[in-house]
This record gives structure tokens, sequence and C-alpha cells, in this order.
């Protein structure tokens, strides 16, 4: 539970009491459970402790393997490693059944950590060249196993981040869109799906959102933007009515509106201000079209309480003025007619919102 | 009690899995370098780290890297597969004909490597033998002796046309510093 909130609570309780909403048993209750959050929260920082510990420790094995230190035989360099390998699962076993599973996932991840080391290592042993990216795609299964069989989703997320390190190089190599990054995500999204891990989920729809982006620019005949922009639209519809009435599935429709609108966004900056041969007044009309977008995002955020996309959107809006000033309409007296233009706009929307929300009131009064 | 053996269960086939996964990878290397056809090729100088395994030498081995205009009329627009076989002359090997699949016929002499174009429209092939790695602060030393033209390089082949270093040949000295394993 955050800060504000035991701040807000704790300003608000005695004024609810006051009125007799909330009985002063009933506040000093829930002031006390909200201050009971002490130990989830030094969880947490043990948690992360234990995976940046794990993160440093992988990191010093791959310099190992990197050093090729020659005093050592390769084959008892490799044995060293792979030994360490089963010792940071074996740990792992042991600290998941002693029930210290923050510890447990830092060992696990140091194990996949070592796998992709192992990896390196053979690599260098038989000055293996070959294509780089299959190395990381190996590595990827590995701690995509591990996450799995383990129950550790910091080694899941390790997987999702090579997947996309493969995924940006092969693009990369081929100068071409890389079709097969997408069964591979949707590999990690459905095992992160299974084990319940939310931050993955929504790390994975942010590495989609710029796989697809990415498709502005790799299609044959790009920039496409205006494709991506429709993809954009389609990821964002299918969420909202995914939110509207999507039961279960309604977490990912709040996650398909921020990754809808973020594509779209993308896709419209990249049509105003990559490709360059666009003419001014069509560049304005998608800039209309941006604000107006980046203004709904924020309705659509401030109403289902969804403050990651509000913020989004505001970013997204701030972005567009800026990019937009850049570019400057031909002289600085046009950009300022925009700008004021702009601006009347969004007032006369803010007193439209301002209406509507009375109306509204009124018609509740009314009803109840 | 389940929670148990399930954890431990887990970890075996994982830890079991990924060692499987680098032993095959070791023994096929070992059989390959054992087993196939030794070749040796020139190298010529060109430069490098590797980000996570350290230093190491780009080996560039002239026309069998980038085989001429009139041996590779077609580049393939996609990533491909290409298969170029060798003839040994006075100036060493040299490439004589390429191929999108292993040819049917192969003079006695002839070796046959299998290659790669990993960029699109470009010409050079990589067969998986264009790095070796050194120790720490010794790539300087191998690249001047490659700018001397005294560095080759042992090259074992198998019959699909896999290749694999198996040793270098410096100032003329064999050095056999590739053990199998």
């Amino acid at each position: 539970m955050s800060l504000s909130y035991r701040k807000q609570l704790a300003e608000d309780l005695p004024r609810w009491v006051a009125e007799g909403w909330v009985r002063p048993e009933g506040a000093q209750a829930i002031l006390a459970e909200v201050a009971n959050d002490g130990p989830d929260r030094q969880n947490r920082i043990v948690g992360i402790l234990s995976i940046l510990g794990a993160v440093l420790i992988g990191a010093g094995v791959i310099s190992f393997v990197a050093a090729n230190w020659q005093e050592m035989p390769r084959l008892v360099r490799l044995g060293l490693v792979v030994g360490m390998l089963w010792a940071a699962y074996g740990a792992g076993a042991f600290l998941f059944e002693r029930g210290l599973a923050l510890f447990a996932h830092g060992a696990v991840l140091v194990g996949s950590v070592v796998f992709g080391a192992s990896v390196m290592l053979v690599a260098q042993m038989y000055h293996l060249h070959g294509n780089p990216p299959d190395a990381v795609i190996l590595w990827a299964a590995g701690a995509l196993l591990a996450g799995l069989l383990m129950r550790s989703n910091p080694s899941l997320v390790l997987g999702l981040l090579l997947v996309c390190l493969w995924g940006g190089w092969e693009t990369q190599l081929r100068e071409g869109v890389f079709w097969l990054f997408l069964p591979a995500w949707g590999v990690v999204v459905a095992a992160m799906s299974w084990r319940g891990c939310e931050y993955g989920v929504k790390l994975a729809a942010v590495a989609l959102g710029v796989w697809i982006v990415s498709l502005g620019y790799t299609l044959p005949g790009h920039p496409r933007n205006e494709f991506v922009l429709a993809i954009g639209v389609a990821i964002g519809g299918g969420g909202l009515a995914l939110q509207y009435r999507g039961q279960m599935l309604r977490p990912y429709g709040r996650l398909a509106v921020a990754l809808g609108f973020g594509v779209a966004i993308a896709a419209l900056l990249g049509l105003q201000f990559v490709d360059w041969r666009r003419e001014l007044w069509s560049v304005i009309g998608l800039a209309a079209v941006t604000l107006t977008l980046s203004l709904a995002a924020v309705a659509w955020g401030v109403w289902t309480q969804d403050r990651w996309l509000m913020r989004a959107a505001f970013v997204a809006f701030a972005i567009e003025v800026v990019s937009l000033y850049a570019r400057t309409l031909g002289t600085l007296m046009n950009t300022s007619l925009f700008f004021v233009g702009a601006g009347v706009g969004v007032i006369a929307l803010a007193l439209l919102a301002f209406w509507l929300n009375r109306k509204l009131g009124e018609r509740m009064g009314a009803s109840s | 009690m389940s929670f148990r053996f399930n954890t431990w269960l887990a970890m075996l086939i994982v830890a079991g899995t990924q060692s499987a996964v680098l032993g095959a990878m070791v023994v096929d290397r070992a059989l390959l370098i054992q087993q196939g056809r030794e070749i040796i090729l020139d190298v010529q100088p060109v430069d490098p780290r590797s980000l996570f395994r350290g230093d190491y030498v780009i080996l560039n081995y002239g026309s069998i890297s980038r085989p001429g205009a009139s041996l590779l009329k077609e580049v393939p627009k996609e990533k491909r597969t290409l298969f170029v076989t060798l003839r040994r002359a006075a100036e060493g090997w040299q490439p004589v004909a390429t191929s999108e699949h292993y040819p049917d016929k192969v003079e006695a002499d002839d070796v046959v490597m299998k290659g790669q174009l990993p960029r699109r429209y470009s010409r050079q092939v990589q067969y998986g033998i264009e790095s070796y790695f050194v120790p720490e602060g010794e790539g300087k030393r191998l690249e001047k002796l490659i700018g001397k033209g005294q560095l080759k390089v042992i090259v074992a082949v198998d019959e699909t046309g896999r290749a694999a270093i198996k040793g270098l040949v410096v100032e003329g000295q064999r050095v056999y510093d590739e053990p199998m394993l």
C-alpha cells in the first residue's frame, strides 16, 4: 500500500468519523491495517536485493568466461561452470523447500544466467562463429524452462528480455521483418500468464508494442506507419471491448487499450515527423488526430482509474506539441495561431466535460 | 511432501536438460573436429571483442569468404544457405563452384563447405569459422601475424559441409592448440 494512500486515509478518516459514516473503532482498525504493511515492504526489498545479487553473480560468471583464462584447461572451465549451474538450481530447490522463496528466485536466476554463460563458453571453446542470435534464443529457452519448472518469475522475465534481444538482432541482420519473434513472444506470454506473472505480461506488452512500431520501418515498401496505425487502433478497440464486457479478461483489456494507444501514437508521430515528404496540411490534420486521441486517452484513464494510461497520454500530448513546435508550421505566426486554436479547443472540451458531469450528477440525483 | 518431490524433480529436469544441451554441443563439435576432413586455409587481416565471449580475432578467408561475381551470379535476396566447392591450387584453396544444395558429384580432391549469406544482398559468405577466441590481450599479436601473412587456419570439414576450426599454422609451424575437448 502506498504512503500517499495511508496519508490520505489519516486525513479523511477523522472527517468521516465526525460525519458519522465510520465508527471510531472502525477508523482505528482501518489505520492499523494500513500501517501494517511493514513486513510486505521489507520482503520486497529482500526480493529486489536477492535478484540484484543474482544479476551481479551472473555478470561475474560471464566475465570469467569472457576473460578466456588459459591457466585452466577448457574442459575444467566448462566443468566448473556446469557445476555452478547445478549448484544454483540445487540451492534454488533447497531454498524453496525451506520456504525462503525470495532467495530461491535469486538462485534460480543465477542458474539461468550461468546456463547462458556455458553456451558462450562452448562457442568460445570451439571458435564457433555461427549465427550469434541462435545462441541467444537457446539461452532464452533455457531460462524459460527454468522459470516454468522451478516456478520462478525472474527467470521468465530474463527469458522475455532474451527473446527481445534475439528478435532485435535478427531484425537488424536481415534488415526486414523477423516474423519468428511473434510465436516466441507468444510462448513467453503464455508461460507468464500461466504463472500469473503480472509485471512480466506488462513488460511483454511493451515489447510487442515496440515490435509492431518497428514494422512501420521494416515492412517492404517502408515507411508503413499507416499500417501500424491500423494495428494500434485495432488493438485499442479490442481492448475497449474487453474492458467493457470482458469478464475475466478485463485486466487484459486495460493492457490492450494502453498498448493500442502507444502503438497508434508512435505511428502517428512517425507519419507526421519521420516521413518528411508529407504535406503541411496533412501534418496538421494528423496532429489534430494525435492531440484528440491523447485527450480521449486522458479521459478514458480518468474514467477507468487507469493512472498509467493517463500519464502516458499526457506524455504523448507533450511530445506531439513539442515535435510540432520543432517542425514549425512555416512561420512562428502560424505556429502561434495553431497553439491558440488548439488551446481554445481543449478548453471547449473541458467545458463540455464539466457540463456532462453536471448533467450526469443531476440525473443520478433525480433517480435516487 | 509432494511439494518437496516436485521441487527437486523440477530442479533435476532443468539442470539435466541444460547440461544435456551443453553436452550435445560439445560432442557435436568434438566429432566434427575429429572426423572431418582437414584443409588449411589462408586468412587475410581484418579486426574486436565479443561482448560476452571475450577477445577474438576476425578471420577473413579472402575469395572463399567472398566468391567472385562469376561464381555467385545471383545474390539471394533472403538469408540463405550456400554450398561452396573448394579446390586446391598453387596459391591455396580456392572456390570453384557454388550451389544451393550439396553438389551431387564432388571430385575426390575437392572439399565442399556449407556457408550462410547472413545479410540481404550480401556477397559475404560465413562458414562459422570466422572468429578465433584468444586470451585477453593476445588478439593484437595474432592480428599482426595475419597482417604479415604468417597465419593459416586448419579447418575440419565433415561430409555435410559443416566446418570447424581445428588449429592454427603460425610461421609455418603447425600449432595444435585446439584440443578436441
